[in-house]
């Protein structure tokens, strides 16, 4: 069961791979929050949804929000987590 | 005067927007390609064009769509649901366009299943594309309207990046949208970036009090009477979420506002009718039998939309409480009730593994007794079930279709029509040519075994079925049935 906190994740695209970040490899880190808001910046619109697709038979019980481009919302976080980032 | 000035519009094709001439078992073709008839005629037996008011407004819609716009309108939105042919006018001044489907693309079964036996594309699919296509919502797109898709075929978009590029769709949301819809359209209203995708968690669904209640009616007069399931089906996304049951006074409101506007039906609709007020997985009498009688007390026609086999079992032995609802609801000795019902499978094995508790309170291993069971007190009772049997689950073997063949043949002499619904892995929808992947030769003979099956009770069935339609409907359903019935001969299907 999830608690209510809530994480904010950056996921930026590596301009030095073609490699796409797929949620499969993070999907076991939201069972700790209520929600998740991610912000997917330099992805095309078709790529976020490629890499949401594992989402859909993952049974996830944490609320997922996913903004394409930088997104700045008033929310509380009480995480922050920075994916693909070059150097 | 009517203020139709709505920022809000929701809406949906002409296969979802109907009443299917008040039979809902007629909505089954929707998720076909026309079958030996035109398109249009298929269309107009399966899905009339809906009575609107005079700004458009349709007189029944899915019920979805009525929830998510009680939801806007108890938050104080301007929304309304539109039937599709009447946009024009309202996507002029409309910020936000909503829609909820069942199967977008086709993809989920048994569309995917037809896709595959007959190489063409279902009319869901074909429908929902000239939807979009519209010129007053491709308009309306270049003037800055948003799109929000959702409804329980959300998840296709995902797999459809082309067309979400192509029509501009802004957000997808998977999940309960009530509570969600309200945020998302307020940011929207106020010109704030909107999220390409939300999933509704566990946390984030409706509390039972939150849940909106309709305002206008809705298709056959269907009302929700609880939700989720405490069943965990390996294949079901229902399971996961949180169970609620309604109160009686929150259905009697929604069956007020359905009686209110002229319907002279309703439609119990729960993933398992018989759990209704239950203790867990055991029904219990006196809340169905308070929930029918009230539900009799506003209609002449009170339709069930789901019930289990293990519950229907299990109400019948201990307190013979099917015998008891039916008499409630059937209207006399030529009257039947249809349901639907799963089967899935005639493995135990199968069956203990992808649905262990559907059984419960019975053994996951004893699954094809208590079918064969609860066929026999529906069939006493003149409760019809259309039954699924799910085929192409991973991990299906040539012995488990083999128990299923046996069952459906020892259901042979019990009033019902049983459905193959064909499994199409999500991985393989990658492929563009997904749909022709071919059934196994053991699927097959199970599917020649269930259009068997049904074509033996359709005749039977569709005297009752079809008594109070019009005519035309009925002689072309009829002459429906009599070329597939000659087709199948011809074939040596049957």
């Amino acid at each position: 069961m999830s608690s209510d906190k809530m994480l904010q994740i950056i996921v930026k695209k590596k301009s030095s791979s073609g490699d796409l970040c797929k949620f499969d490899n993070i999907i076991s880190l939201f069972t700790k929050y209520r929600r998740v808001v991610v912000s997917m910046q330099g992805f095309e619109r078709r790529e976020i949804l490629e890499a949401i697709r594992p989402l859909t038979t993952a049974n996830i019980s944490t609320t997922l929000i996913v903004y394409n481009g930088r997104y700045e919302g008033s929310e509380d976080y009480d995480e922050k987590l920075v994916i693909g980032q070059d150097g | 005067m009517v203020n139709d000035n709505f920022d809000v519009v929701l809406s949906v094709d002409r296969t979802l927007m109907t009443n299917h001439h008040g039979k809902e078992f007629l909505g089954f073709m929707t998720t076909g390609p026309p079958i030996l008839v035109p398109e249009k005629v298929w269309m107009a037996i399966a899905a009339p064009k809906m009575e609107v008011d005079d700004i458009g407004r349709p007189r029944e819609a899915p019920y979805g769509l009525r929830k998510i716009e009680a939801a806007l309108l108890d938050a104080g939105i301007k929304a309304a649901v539109i039937d599709p042919d009447h946009l024009g006018k309202h996507l002029k001044n409309a910020k936000v366009l909503g829609i909820g489907h069942h199967d977008y693309f086709a993809l989920g079964p048994p569309s995917s299943e037809w896709w595959v036996l007959t190489g063409k594309e279902p009319v869901n699919a074909r429908y929902f594309k000239r939807f979009m296509e519209k010129p007053e919502i491709r308009a309306a797109k270049n003037n800055g309207l948003k799109i929000i898709v959702g409804g329980p075929a959300a998840w296709q978009w995902l797999w459809m990046p082309e067309y979400f590029e192509k029509w501009g769709v802004d957000t997808i949301i998977e999940g309960e949208a009530e509570k969600i819809i309200v945020s998302l359209v307020k940011d929207a209203l106020d010109g704030k970036p909107l999220p390409q995708y939300v999933y509704v968690g566990f946390k984030d669904v409706p509390l039972l009090e939150e849940i909106p209640l309709i305002k206008n009616a809705s298709v056959n007069g269907l009302v929700e009477i609880m939700r989720g399931c405490p069943r965990g089906c390996r294949f079901c996304s229902v399971t996961l979420r949180p169970l609620r049951h309604y109160t009686l006074e929150m259905i009697e409101k929604e069956l007020q506002v359905n009686k209110s506007a002229g319907l002279d039906r309703c439609l119990l609709h729960s993933e398992d009718i018989l759990l209704y007020g239950a203790d867990g997985i055991r029904p219990k009498p006196e809340p169905l039998i308070k929930l029918h009688e009230m539900a009799k007390s506003y209609f002449e026609i009170v339709g069930w939309s789901h019930v289990s086999l293990s519950a229907v079992k299990y109400a019948q032995e201990n307190y013979s409480l099917i015998s008891r609802l039916s008499e409630i609801v059937l209207r006399n000795e030529y009257d039947f009730i249809g349901v639907e019902v799963g089967i899935e499978t005639g493995s135990p094995k199968l069956a203990e593994r992808i649905m262990p508790t559907k059984a419960a309170p019975y053994p996951a291993h004893s699954w094809p007794e208590i079918v064969k069971e609860a066929f026999s007190i529906m069939h006493d009772s003149r409760i019809v079930p259309a039954a699924t049997i799910i085929l192409g689950v991973p991990g299906e073997s040539t012995e488990d279709l083999v128990k299923t063949l046996e069952l459906i043949d020892e259901l042979r002499h019990f009033r019902s029509l049983i459905v193959p619904m064909y499994f199409v892995p999500m991985g393989v929808l990658k492929n563009r040519e997904w749909y022709r992947a071919k059934p196994s030769k053991e699927q097959l003979e199970i599917m020649k075994a269930c259009l068997k099956h049904d074509l033996y009770w359709i005749r039977d069935l569709s005297k009752w079925y079809l008594k109070d339609m019009n005519p035309f409907v009925k002689y072309s359903l009829r002459l429906v049935i009599y070329l597939v019935e000659k087709m199948a001969k011809l074939f040596h299907l049957i």
